[in-house]
């Protein structure tokens, strides 16, 4: 009869968003997307090879980890494939693949794993994959030429060869993404849909990017306001902005700290572009307030309710 | 005027077109000696005993504590424990088979004129007439009402909120009893010398909004607020800050800032127990979920749910789990063998599963964003898995008024509420 039946017990609350991991790391994978398709159509089908094969990496990559770490296969909350795809955005168009797979396994074994997997990495992974290859291998990551022709980005042109600021190419071309760089980070346009999808599906606060691009801007302008829209669309601000800083393990938790987080990344891109040795300053900034991370949230707890004197 | 927080679920208040209909009491009542916060009532009758409908069948115990009426005529069948809808363990209850008499005690309206009699006595009187907070706490009235003489209420809020999904309790008692809904605050007003009275209303009530503009628009000192619709709104310390901008400090009362909140609901309690001399002995619950009879009925206490399933013809047919309360903080029932408590304010059917399953935090901060209470439900959620609960107290365990968002918006689906609930329960074992 029914009336034996023993119904469902389960604490409360009853009912639950729908988000879960798996769908936000999808939605960003779609977020992702239109930058992959300007990465293809502004350099070409080896662009394509080398973002699908960085994914592929990063899943065998995974695999390979679950399997010793003898735990229950983690590739189905799509977090790798993100990183695949960032890291990848990450990288100069004619790098071998080789290199592609060195990083992969920086990123997924030493940027993540070693850590305990998702949720407990303290930076980016695939920043740290990025910032290995960047440094083991300078000659690869700062070939930008094209059909044999050789070029420097944008940034280069204005750190180093400031004679050649004639070549830079017009801002619209900067906006629209064609011209050496990148392969995933070039596109403002393409960059910014993503960035729209993922306010709309509500998983990044639309504050943080915005903060990010802001203070890098007005820092440029100080220094430089002839060159200030070329410091802004180039390089990787729209990509590190959107993605990165946005990223949930790697960044404060508090609405304060994030924004301090997004003002500091800012501070610190522009401090390294303007008097580092290296023309781009994205990667290395996010990784550094990455560490400090903890510290800010430590500092920025909300004060509690009930909590304030009379 | 919002507080900080809060999340906005479906509200799925299906029932709220369905008038206030009565539930015939059951051959068998089940009567709980624990209906209330506090210590646990007194049985005053033996088994054998003939009772007679509003007949007080165990006295309180203590100070926060409350009493008992048996609502029906007829004898008393047993007295034993059987499994409570809130405890989730066994509790002593009174068993009272009904002989469909209905055979009463008279209902003396004693304080009619409310104003001439002292204020202690009336409270007494409600003491003695068993009225509790109807809004799912239960905490004993009387204790409310008598705030020590330091504390002065300055405002008495009448909280028809009612921001759970599924519950349409409160918004039927101001849509049909408004007059008595306004009533019973007066009295409040009165007994405690409030100089003002307030009514909030979440903006989603059109109709009982409507009706309460009306009726308040006469009636001094008293005024009507509408609120956004938000979950925890009909929570006490946000609708206060809400309302009045007023936190109440961690670890106080709403009296701390002059202010005392009573549902809607026990209001009508207290309108029936002072005006009319009845006391509590029925209430008004939603029936609601994925079945097809829904709706809103008064309901004899101790009434157990398989005889409103019954009564009613329910279809629970695919149904796998049944609530009493609303989704957010009610509680899973095992069977259908428990009853109405005084704090039941619906009974939800639904066809839901549910995974276990959850993941590792991913420091997304939807909680942090969410929590009205401005904790950090991740990291509580994270040092009460690692049991650190030196750590677990820093981050204000006890502040929490396990409202459930952080469990709602968590993305890898954490039972954060749940580890926070465990968490206290295993401190004070400690202690």
């Amino acid at each position: 009869m029914q009336e034996e039946k023993i119904y469902l017990i389960s604490p409360a609350p009853h009912i639950r968003a729908t988000h879960s991991i798996s769908t936000m790391m999808r939605d960003t994978i779609f977020a992702l997307v239109p930058a992959g398709v300007g990465a293809v159509m502004f350099f070409g089908m080896y662009a394509l090879i080398i973002i699908i094969s960085s994914v592929i990496f990063c899943i065998l990559f995974e695999i390979l980890v679950n399997f010793l770490r003898k735990q229950k296969p983690t590739v189905f909350d799509l977090s790798c494939i993100i990183t695949g795809i960032l890291f990848a955005y990450t990288l100069p168009p004619k790098i071998p693949i080789w290199i592609v797979a060195v990083g992969c396994f920086v990123a997924i074994v030493f940027g993540k794993h070693f850590y305990g997997g998702l949720g407990h990495n303290p930076f980016n992974p695939a920043l740290v994959g990025r910032a290995f290859i960047h440094i083991a291998f300078p000659q690869n990551m700062g070939d930008f030429s094209i059909n044999g022709i050789s070029s420097a980005t944008p940034l280069t042109i204005l750190k180093h060869f400031p004679q050649q600021v004639s070549d830079i190419p017009s801002i619209q071309t900067l906006i629209w993404g064609n011209y050496p760089g990148c392969i995933g980070e070039t596109s403002v346009v393409l960059l910014l849909l993503g960035y729209l999808y993922l306010v709309i599906r509500k998983h990044i606060n639309p504050f943080v990017p915005i903060l990010y691009i802001l203070t890098v801007g007005i820092f440029s302008a100080i220094i430089d306001i002839k060159n200030v829209l070329i410091y802004l669309f180039c390089g990787g601000i729209f990509l590190g902005g959107i993605f990165m800083i946005t990223d949930p393990v790697t960044t404060p938790i508090t609405p304060k700290g994030k924004i301090i987080f997004a003002i500091m990344c800012g501070l610190l891109t522009c401090t390294i572009r303007f008097w580092g040795s290296y023309p781009e300053g994205v990667c290395f900034s996010i990784l550094f307030m990455n560490l400090l991370t903890p510290l800010i949230d430590e500092y920025t707890i909300c004060k509690k309710f009930g909590h304030r004197k009379i | 005027m919002s507080f900080y927080g809060g999340i906005h679920p479906k509200d799925n208040k299906k029932s709220k077109y369905y008038r206030i209909e009565n539930i015939a009491a059951p051959q068998f009542l089940y009567l709980y000696l624990q209906q209330h916060t506090g210590k646990i009532s007194v049985p005053l009758v033996n088994v054998g005993d003939y009772v007679l409908r509003g007949q007080k069948i165990a006295e309180a115990d203590g100070l926060i504590s409350s009493t008992l009426h048996s609502p029906v005529s007829g004898k008393v069948k047993e007295i034993k424990e059987i499994m409570h809808p809130t405890l989730c363990k066994k509790s002593p209850a009174i068993i009272i088979e009904n002989d469909g008499k209905n055979t009463s005690v008279e209902f003396i309206p004693k304080y009619k004129d409310y104003h001439r009699f002292p204020k202690d006595e009336i409270i007494t009187y409600i003491k003695e007439s068993g009225i509790v907070g109807l809004g799912g706490a239960m905490f004993p009235t009387h204790v409310k009402l008598n705030p020590p003489k330091d504390k002065i209420i300055d405002y008495v809020i009448a909280n028809g909120c009612e921001c759970e999904p599924y519950l349409t309790v409160d918004d039927r008692v101001m849509q049909e009893y408004y007059d008595e809904v306004i009533e019973g605050l007066k009295i409040v007003m009165y007994i405690v010398d409030a100089m003002k009275g307030i009514v909030v209303i979440e903006d989603n009530k059109k109709e009982a909004i409507y009706k309460i503009k009306q009726k308040i628009e006469k009636v001094p000192n008293v005024e009507l607020k509408v609120v956004k619709t938000k979950y925890p709104q009909g929570a006490e310390k946000q609708l206060i800050k809400s309302v009045l901008n007023k936190e109440v400090p961690s670890g106080g009362l709403p009296m701390d800032v002059g202010v005392l909140v009573h549902n809607v609901s026990t209001l009508f309690a207290i309108y029936n127990c002072v005006i009319k001399g009845i006391p509590l002995m029925e209430r008004v619950i939603t029936l609601s979920g994925d079945i097809s009879r829904i709706g809103n009925f008064i309901v004899p206490i101790g009434t157990s749910i398989k005889d409103i399933v019954r009564f009613l013809n329910i279809d629970i047919k695919g149904i796998n789990k049944v609530i009493m309360g609303g989704p957010m903080m009610g509680v899973a029932q095992e069977s259908l063998d428990v009853s109405v408590i005084k704090g039941t304010s619906g009974i939800l059917f639904l066809k839901t599963n549910y995974d276990s399953n959850y993941f590792q935090c991913v420091r997304c901060g939807k909680c942090v964003s969410v929590c009205p209470m401005r904790l950090m439900p991740n990291f509580l959620s994270i040092y009460i898995e690692h049991k650190k609960w030196e750590k677990v107290k820093k981050y204000s365990l006890y502040d929490c008024i396990e409202c459930g968002c952080c469990s709602y918006i968590c993305i890898a689906k954490r039972p954060i509420v749940a580890q926070i609930k465990y968490a206290k329960e295993f401190l004070r074992s400690q202690n």
